[in-house]
């Protein structure tokens, strides 16, 4: 029995000393992280993006083999013929995303990035395209895709009815009103529509600007949040059949809707926010009042 | 009439200082409330340890959400997120001192999801049109952007922007 214990005890030591001989150490890779110009930080950051420590390899070579080859000229060179591309549109791409080549230290992180910006590259193509052909202001878009972003996950599905119900309900104004109504209710706008006379806005509801067949005013369309808040503004083009501009003005927001709820958290080159304060200038400009005033004041006194 | 015009020149003049004073104010004095409200949507802060500042961040980025802290682009990610979370804020109240911080520096966001510790890694001055920021990203990225020169008054016509990267999470 105690030759038993005594063979199990010296094999876990054994075991035990050969997992910590095993675990690579930082001396051990030194040398190589040297080479591509890397800290020790640089690494323990970099091994915890993968959830990885130095202590997960056996070997310096097992760690090298997983962190794959460094960025070299060839390495670009073969990974240009993998994706055919030029190195002008390479370095053009990860333009396009802030970056350049000297972002990457390693190959594969090169190759999943080019993999991923490429996709992303089309998918931005696209959004822009759609925008351009929406005739959409960049900030009428944006405040569209934020107010979608908050709206319940199924609302695409139900906007693809909708455009199902317009395409198999066309000239009928019924259906169109009854459309209408529920792709408001969907993307949760509320629509303020205003016949345009002489300066005048009268108000009108979607089925009233529907029984009239053609009309000489312009009409103008205001969507906004159920809070109030201003999405965009549509105008519904002069002296044309009131049912065709309703299909297409329909057709333009179930559009655009699709598209904000496709953009749900994504990002697409848009602008970035105004982080100008106006306070500072809105100060001066009170300054200025107060100068202007105590200018009137002072000629006032003068003049008596 | 001219004494008017005195009086009238003198109100606008206090009240457009007094407003503004105001405003500018709270967004150097931003601090994160105790409590969360309803109205609130405050849903994190971010800490710049370099500058000791400890800031709140709201969701949105419009002149409501920065006027109070940071705001996050609600169209990015979430920090912590695969992706690009982006957060901005007024050059001369919130991040007045951003032109500080450079690579190598913490940004650490804490959500009700745990701490995210972010590292610099690149800062980037471009221009206010520039379409390259708000893009995705293929790793947990943070993107903090104000308006460059810090000095200057008005509309800046250049971004200074901060990409960091995710080095840390703590639950």
């Amino acid at each position: 029995m105690r030759k038993w214990i005594v063979s199990v005890s010296l094999l876990l030591v054994f075991c035990h000393s050969y997992y910590v001989r095993a675990a690579v150490r930082m001396v051990d890779v030194e040398p190589y992280m040297r080479e591509v110009g890397w800290t020790e930080m640089d690494l323990q950051r970099y091994l915890w993006q993968y959830k990885r420590t130095l202590a997960d390899f056996a070997t310096a070579e097992e760690f090298k083999r997983w962190l794959g080859p460094p960025v070299t000229e060839a390495g670009v060179e073969q990974l240009l013929q993998r994706y055919q591309l030029t190195e002008e549109q390479l370095e053009a791409l990860l333009g396009q995303f802030g970056e350049t080549i000297q972002d990457y230290t390693w190959m594969n992180d090169l190759d999943a990035a080019v993999r991923f910006y490429l996709r992303s590259y089309e998918h931005m193509q696209r959004v822009h395209d759609a925008l351009s052909s929406l005739e959409f202001t960049e900030d009428e878009a944006k405040r569209l895709f934020d107010h979608v972003r908050a709206l319940p996950a199924n609302g695409k599905t139900e906007l693809q009815a909708q455009a199902t119900r317009l395409t198999d309900g066309k000239s009928n104004p019924a259906v169109l009103a009854d459309v209408w109504q529920q792709l408001l209710h969907t993307l949760q706008l509320k629509a303020d529509m205003y016949i345009v006379a002489t300066g005048q806005m009268q108000p009108v509801s979607a089925r009233e600007l529907l029984e009239r067949n053609t009309r000489d005013e312009d009409v103008w369309i205001a969507l906004s949040d159920e809070e109030g808040m201003r999405i965009m503004d549509l105008q519904l083009p002069k002296r044309t059949n009131v049912v065709d501009a309703m299909i297409e003005t329909e057709k333009e927001l179930l559009m655009a809707g699709q598209l904000a709820y496709d953009m749900k958290g994504t990002l697409y080159g848009q602008k970035m926010a105004n982080t100008a304060s106006p306070y500072v200038a809105n100060m001066l400009w009170g300054a200025a009042c107060l100068f202007v005033a105590l200018l009137l004041f002072w000629n006032k006194k003068v003049a008596r | 009439m001219r004494k008017g015009f005195a009086w009238l020149f003198s109100a606008i003049g206090i009240w457009l200082i007094g407003w503004n004073g105001y405003s500018y104010w709270q967004g150097l004095h931003a601090t994160v409330p105790s409590t969360v409200t309803a109205q609130g949507k405050v849903f994190g802060t971010l800490t710049i340890p370099k500058l000791s500042l400890v800031l709140p961040i709201y969701e949105g980025t419009t002149e409501a959400e920065l006027k109070k802290g940071v705001g996050h682009e609600p169209t990015s990610a979430l920090p912590g997120e695969i992706g690009n979370a982006v957060l901005s804020g007024h050059r001369d109240t919130v991040f007045r001192k951003l032109g500080q911080v450079g690579i190598g520096d913490e940004l650490v966001v804490e959500t009700v999801d745990g701490q995210f510790v972010y590292v610099v890694k690149k800062v980037r001055i471009v221009s206010e049109n520039d379409r390259t920021v708000l893009v995705n990203k293929p790793r947990p990225t943070l993107t903090v952007t104000t308006c460059y020169p810090f000095q200057f008054i008005g509309d800046a016509k250049q971004r200074y922007v901060l990409v960091a990267y995710l080095t840390s999470v703590h639950h």
